[in-house]
């Protein structure tokens, strides 16, 4: 298991720093450490849930920060980059998982479809979030601040107030950037001829 | 796509927010100045607007929960490595408590658990399916299902115990917990050998079988739902639970829902796959999957499972590659020369296309792998033949039922249109079920022994004890089995008397005529008895036949029948009755050949008319009357080349009998000629070493050895002897004829010592019947003594032949020529010991008894070879000159001059000898030449006969020595 990390613990705010200070192998740890978090927490959710519930990403993320901060008093920054790293663990999780699907629907090795593997999710959803994922990765290229605003909330889950609360800056410029970026990733998938 | 350059995306960004939000005149007016300072800005901030102008709000607002909810929820439901159970361990589901993850598959997570309300000490599989499924309807199927489910008891499937849902909503089933291994991983792991594999598949074919007379289908058999122990014992996992997880698609052919239907593609059968009824044969294929798997370590076909659409196109394209085929590819000869046969067959049946082709169900395929396993042969047919049969009966009932019917009728060389005669009056559906136990005979053949050569080389007799041994084994219930049944004992037993294994067909027909003699007495039983008494009388139980066939005309009599078929038939039969048995029969005999003729011949031509003028043609052959039995025979073999669909065995058996008449009226050109066809027709019909074909041999030789062709004779009696003495045995009347026939070949072909050995064993072994030695004993012992004589062992010729005399005029008559043959022999002892008064004496009486001429042209000459060696010996030239002149005479006047060659070489080395004697050296020289050109051409190169005449005729010897030599 990647992480031996207990959440909360002292060596989550260590980490926290040593991110800050762009320590690259501080930055996987925690990242695994969160994936892993998030997946727990999720699995949890999804067992408890009745059938009509859908899993929240806001609430899988926010109870995850609320693990890891248990007992450290985090500073915005902290916090700031704790929310980036759940969302760029969701965004993994998620677009690997699509990934995934993508290679069983294209044919793969695989022999044997098992029985309900077939009935969960319509298969071009994975598509299309693969490529909102390339998309993605432009906007990087071109503009990382749009970037990270789209991974924040679409991937973390975050709100407008609650990005603007971690970025400090208004809600109207959070949600004009959002514009910004909306329209670039809607250009770029209609160039890529995804219709949505 | 390529990657925007930041500095030119963040202007086109700043413009974009300051033009968005406002109203679109002033924004165009903004968007003009832009596109007159910077075109390619304004058209990437026009591209920008439209984009947020498209998009609207909703454009990725809900975020990625919103986007794919499914996806997120599997992503993060997936399993992994070391998945976290500690959250769920230790709870309860129902009464269970959960103990260990034994695994997560695609129906959800399976755990060991145990009972919690201590009822049971039990250790469970729970499964706990997985959210997303129908709970309801899932539920609502178990509760239908549980009843049945609960009752399959077998010690080879896990049982279901329980079901319910859990606290959060999750349906549950609770299975009997099995350790053990999924069955390819446990024979892979101990590279278990082909039969183990074969006992493992035979047991889990039973326990299916067993699921399935409770009318429970398993629906996903796959090696990870066939467990085997640590003590090698098989267990089924799920059976049942595909039903319950998985609506019922039976009635639907909808392929779009292929998806929602539970099935493992590589193992679902075809009409599974198209989303038609699912029955046992359903399960059959699976079997069949996963032994194909066992045998040759891979799948039989590559599914591509990208769609259910393709997955359906892809069913059509399949071919199966044989799993002998396969293990050959891999290298592995010793494994491929296992599967080749039976095993191959086995598989392609299991896995046929269509569920009716295969395996009427798991039982049946257990019992053939067992069968298999046994050496026993298996009842698989190998689908490409039998496949196609199947289809072409379909189109083809009737017609089929009587080519195959016709086929085995060729199989075992045997008329043709007894089988249509007896098709014609079966209904469609009876000649269809014969026609399936012929093929299935064919069948049954072929899968035995795979090898089509050595199938093709089954004999006649093993097909037919084969077919003999389905019927003892079947046990017919319904009256159409019944009357099938009864069809094929008589068919069999029809074939049993055509291949001579009269005993065989006898017991048929008796088992038959006892069913039916259950009835009020038909035509149907008088057949019967007609045939059982014709293959009675073969075995030797003359009285029997004779009471069969006097049986059947008197129960055709009481149906009041006197123009049947059937009755000329019997009369025919009866007629043949008391032609063969000794005796005074014969006028009985031509009376009733007579009336069958008169019967059948209204009927048209037939093989029973044709076969009734033959037999009238021999009773007329042995009066003797040959011109009359001639005109019987013709009039036979014309019925016969007309009668339609007959056999053309029968016109050459109608030529064969001709041949005789012909010889018998020296028209030895016509009888050659005869049975020469006789013979090319049984050879090309059934094969130079048929017995027909051997017979006819018989005839041709003797035919040969009469016409002074001993040495071309001898082939074909030493092949026919060695047939009848096969079948026969040495001292049966026919070897006998025959032995007698080889011993004379020899002799007249020099072969002095061949033939004094063979007419010494046939002395001797007559002479032990009291019955044989009245026939054949005097022509036995007059052979003898000729043959003696020739080896020049005059007293006991003269013994053998003062034996023979009595004997041949007890047997033949006074005026027999068999008794001239006697008195020339005696006449020639005489000659040898010098006493050529006696052999004056002889003379005259022979000619006494012939009044004055011997009965043939060729004793004619002999007696005057005679009178001219007498004469010589005695010193009266001219009249030795005189008499050798005659027989020259004699010789050459004979229409068959050609098949006199013995006769003319003997007259002319008479000439020789008493030219020699009057010093006329010329004279004497050229007639020895033509004699030893006759002898050379006549005897047996290199047998002391002939070394000893080229001696003596040789030009380079001198006279003396010939004019010495009595004869």
């Amino acid at each position: 298991m990647a992480s031996e990390l207990e959440p909360g613990g002292p060596e989550i705010t260590a980490l926290l720093v040593a991110v800050e200070n762009g320590d690259r192998s501080a930055f996987d740890r925690l990242f695994e450490a969160v994936y892993m978090e998030l997946r727990t927490i999720a699995r949890r959710q999804l067992r408890g849930a009745s059938s009509a519930d859908t899993l929240s990403t806001t609430a899988l993320v926010h109870e995850a920060y609320l693990k890891f901060s248990r007992q450290a008093s985090w500073s915005v920054e902290n916090r700031r980059h704790f929310y980036a790293l759940a969302a760029r663990a969701m965004r993994s999780v998620v677009i690997d998982h699509a990934r995934k699907r993508g290679r069983v629907k294209r044919g793969g090795a695989r022999v044997a479809v098992e029985l309900d593997e077939q009935l969960v999710a319509a298969p071009e959803r994975a598509a299309d979030l693969l490529a909102v994922d390339e998309a993605l990765s432009r906007l990087e290229s071109a503009d990382p601040e749009l970037a990270q605003l789209v991974e924040w909330r679409f991937f973390g889950g975050l709100s407008i107030d609650e990005i603007a609360g971690l970025l400090d800056v208004s809600d109207r410029t959070v949600k004009r950037r959002w514009r910004s970026a909306r329209a670039f990733l809607f250009q770029d998938l209609a160039a890529q001829g995804i219709s949505t | 796509m390529k990657r925007p350059d930041p500095a030119h995306f963040a202007a086109a960004r700043r413009y974009f927010e300051d033009l968005a939000d406002l109203p679109p005149s002033t924004r165009e007016a903004r968007l003009v100045e832009v596109r007159e300072r910077d075109p390619e800005l304004a058209r990437a901030v026009e591209g920008l607007l439209a984009a947020d102008a498209a998009a609207g709000e909703s454009f990725l607002g809900a975020a990625v929960v919103g986007f794919a909810p499914d996806l997120l929820q599997e992503a993060l439901g997936e399993p992994e490595a070391n998945p976290p159970e500690a959250h769920v361990q230790g709870m309860l589901i129902g009464p269970y408590r959960l103990r260990v993850l034994l695994g997560r598959g695609g129906m959800g997570e399976v755990w060991e658990a145990e009972r919690a309300d201590g009822q049971f000490e039990q250790v469970v599989a729970l499964k706990l399916l997985k959210r997303g499924m129908d709970s309801a309807a899932i539920l609502a199927r178990f509760l239908r299902e549980r009843q049945i489910l609960a009752r399959l008891e077998h010690p080879n499937i896990a049982r279901l115990l329980d079901g319910g849902v859990a606290g959060d909503g999750r349906p549950y089933l609770v299975l009997e917990r099995v350790e053990g291994e999924p069955i390819d991983a446990w024979c892979r792991r101990r590279a278990s050998p082909v039969a183990e594999r074969l006992q493992l598949m035979i047991a889990v074919c039973e326990a299916v079988d067993t699921a399935h007379r409770s009318l429970i289908v398993h629906r996903d058999l796959k090696p990870s739902n066939i467990l085997v122990d640590a003590h090698g014992r098989v267990k089924l996992l799920d059976f049942g639970i595909a039903k319950l997880l998985s609506d019922e698609p039976a009635f639907e052919a909808d392929i779009t829902r292929l998806e929602e239907r539970a099935l493992t593609p590589a193992y679902a059968a075809p009409e599974q796959i198209r989303g038609e009824a699912v029955t046992t044969a359903t399960d059959v294929y699976a079997l069949g999957v996963v032994l194909y798997e066992l045998l040759a370590g891979r799948l039989p076909y590559r599914r591509d499972i990208g769609s259910a659409a393709g997955l359906v196109e892809g069913l059509e394209r399949e071919t199966l590659v044989r799993p002998s085929r396969v293990a050959a590819a891999a290298g592995d000869a010793r494994l491929s020369r296992l599967l080749a046969g039976d095993l191959d067959t086995m598989v392609s049946k299991a896995l046929a296309r269509e569920p009716a082709r295969r395996y009427g169900g798991a039982a049946a395929f257990a019992d053939d792998l067992q069968r298999h396993l046994d050496g026993r042969p298996v009842l698989a047919r190998p689908d490409r033949v039998g496949y196609r049969l199947a289809k072409f009966v379909g189109r083809h009932r009737v017609v089929v039922s009587v080519a195959a019917l016709a086929l085995l009728a060729m199989v075992v060389g045997t008329s043709v249109s007894v089988w249509q005669a007896r098709v014609a009056r079966l209904e469609a559906a009876k000649a269809n079920a014969i026609q399936k136990f012929v093929f299935g005979l064919f069948e049954v053949n072929r899968v035995r022994n795979p090898d089509g050569a050595k199938a093709r080389q089954t004999t006649a007799e093993e097909l037919l004890k084969l077919a003999a041994g389905e019927l003892e084994k079947a046990a017919p219930e319904t009256s159409t089995q019944r009357a099938v049944h009864a069809e094929l004992e008589d068919t069999i037993a029809d074939l049993f008397a055509d291949l001579g294994l009269h005993e065989e067909a006898v017991r048929l027909w008796s088992e038959l005529a006892h069913d039916l003699e259950g009835q009020a007495p038909d035509a149907r039983l008088a057949e019967v008895l007609v045939n059982r008494g014709v293959s009675a009388n073969l075995i030797g139980k003359a009285y029997e036949a004779r009471r069969d066939f006097e049986r059947a005309l008197a129960i055709l009599d009481g149906i009041a029948d006197t123009t049947s078929k059937q009755r000329g038939w019997a009369l025919y039969n009866l007629g043949q009755h008391y032609w063969s048995a000794p005796g005074k029969g014969d006028e009985r005999a031509e009376e009733l050949f007579r009336a069958a003729v008169a019967v059948l011949a209204p009927h048209g031509a037939s093989r029973e008319l044709a076969n009734a003028h033959y037999g009238l043609g021999r009773v007329l052959e042995s009066r003797p009357d040959p011109e009359s039995a001639k005109t019987a025979f013709m009039a036979g073999i014309a019925t016969a080349e007309a009668a339609p669909g007959i056999a053309r065995t029968v016109v050459a058996g109608g030529f064969q009998q001709l041949s005789r008449v012909q010889v018998a009226m020296q028209d030895f050109s016509g009888a050659e000629t005869s049975i020469r066809r006789a013979m090319a027709v049984f050879e090309e019909f059934a094969g130079k070493e048929h017995r027909l074909t051997l017979e006819a041999g018989n005839d041709l030789g003797r035919l040969l050895d009469a016409t002074d062709r001993p040495v071309e004779a001898l082939p074909f009696l030493e092949r026919a002897l060695a047939d009848r003495r096969a079948r026969l045995g040495p001292v049966h009347t026919l070897s006998i004829s025959t032995r007698f026939s080889l011993a004379q070949a020899r002799l007249h072909a020099g072969d002095l010592e061949g033939a004094l050995a063979d007419a010494t064993a046939l002395d001797r072994d007559i002479a032990a019947d009291e019955r044989q030695l009245a026939d054949r004993g005097g022509t036995v012992a007059l052979n003898l003594a000729r043959t003696l004589l020739a080896t020049g062992q005059i007293d006991a010729a003269e013994e053998q032949l003062t034996r023979a005399q009595p004997l041949l005029l007890a047997r033949f008559g006074e005026e027999s020529p068999w008794l001239v043959e006697a008195g020339l022999l005696g006449s020639e002892i005489a000659l040898v010991r010098r006493t050529p008064d006696e052999v004056r004496a002889r003379l005259a009486a022979v000619v006494a008894r012939t009044g004055g001429t011997a009965a043939t042209d060729s004793s004619r000459a002999r007696l005057e070879l005679l009178r001219s060696a007498a004469d010589l010996e005695l010193g009266n030239l001219p009249a030795a000159g005189e008499s050798a002149a005659k027989a020259v005479a004699i010789a050459a006047a004979e229409p068959g001059r050609s098949y006199r060659r013995l006769t003319e070489a003997a007259a002319w080395r008479a000439v020789a000898r008493v030219a020699a004697r009057e010093e006329r050296r010329d004279e004497a020289r050229a007639a020895a030449a033509s004699a030893l050109g006759l002898f050379r051409a006549t005897l047996l190169p290199g047998s002391s006969r002939l070394l000893e005449l080229e001696r003596e005729l040789d030009p380079a010897k001198q006279f003396a020595r010939m004019a010495r030599s009595p004869l």
